[in-house]
């Protein structure tokens, strides 16, 4: 792989209730920067699943160039959930470091999960293509 | 704020593509699952991608990351209309 390719060793996809913009939801991606947004929970979450999903096939495509994978939320709103979800899901897979002994053991895992948040959904993993040893 | 523009989405599709047609080397539009759709531009071999929904007007956030993508600012691109 050259320098300027590069996977990411975690994925969270998050929805919230949009404080700022009343009756929203928003929903985002990180590390790639994707957002959505909707009048429903149910609805941005399946529009964020589809972007991601999308987004995916077009970082294989170009061979997961940093300048895409790694992408800032350019949303404030965003950035101040994204900090709450990234204290629960470190918390969520410490958990799992602690309760799994052997560390070959924790790397088989998938370290994949989901949370409630605030009546939001915060789901992460680790790509498919970090997980092929 | 992320609301939807005036800009209907099929006319945003219309001026994306000529915008792009002249900026870029190179530009594809992909239309897949549901109504997730994929823009991927590249120039001088560095490719940029922007992933939106499809609805009846382009939300200004996604419209506003278009606008940083292809360079230009909303006068412009509305001058295509």
């Amino acid at each position: 792989m050259s320098r300027g390719n590069s996977h990411p060793n975690l994925v969270v996809l998050a929805v919230y209730k949009s404080h700022i913009n009343k009756g929203m939801w928003k929903g985002f991606c990180a590390p790639y920067g994707v957002t959505t947004q909707a009048t429903t929970c149910e609805e941005a979450k399946t529009h964020l699943e589809e972007l991601v999903e999308l987004y995916e096939e077009g970082l294989k495509k170009y061979n997961y160039p940093k300048h895409l994978v790694f992408q800032e939320l350019q949303d404030v709103e965003d950035n101040k959930v994204l900090k709450l979800v990234w204290k629960e899901v470190t918390r969520t897979l410490g958990q799992k470091m602690k309760e799994e002994r052997n560390f070959i053991e924790f790397t088989k895992q998938s370290n994949e999960g989901s949370l409630k948040l605030d009546g939001g959904i915060v789901s992460f993993y680790q790509p498919s293509f970090v997980m092929q040893t | 704020m992320a609301v939807p523009t005036n800009i209907k989405f099929k006319d945003y599709v219309k001026v994306v593509k000529l915008i792009a047609a002249r900026k870029f080397d190179s530009f594809s539009y992909i239309k897949k699952r549901g109504s997730a759709r994929r823009f991927d531009f590249i120039k001088n071999e560095k490719p940029l991608m922007q992933v939106v929904h499809e609805e009846k007007y382009i939300y200004s956030k996604d419209f506003k990351q278009t606008l940083e993508k292809l360079e230009v600012t909303e006068e412009e691109f509305r001058s295509y209309f």
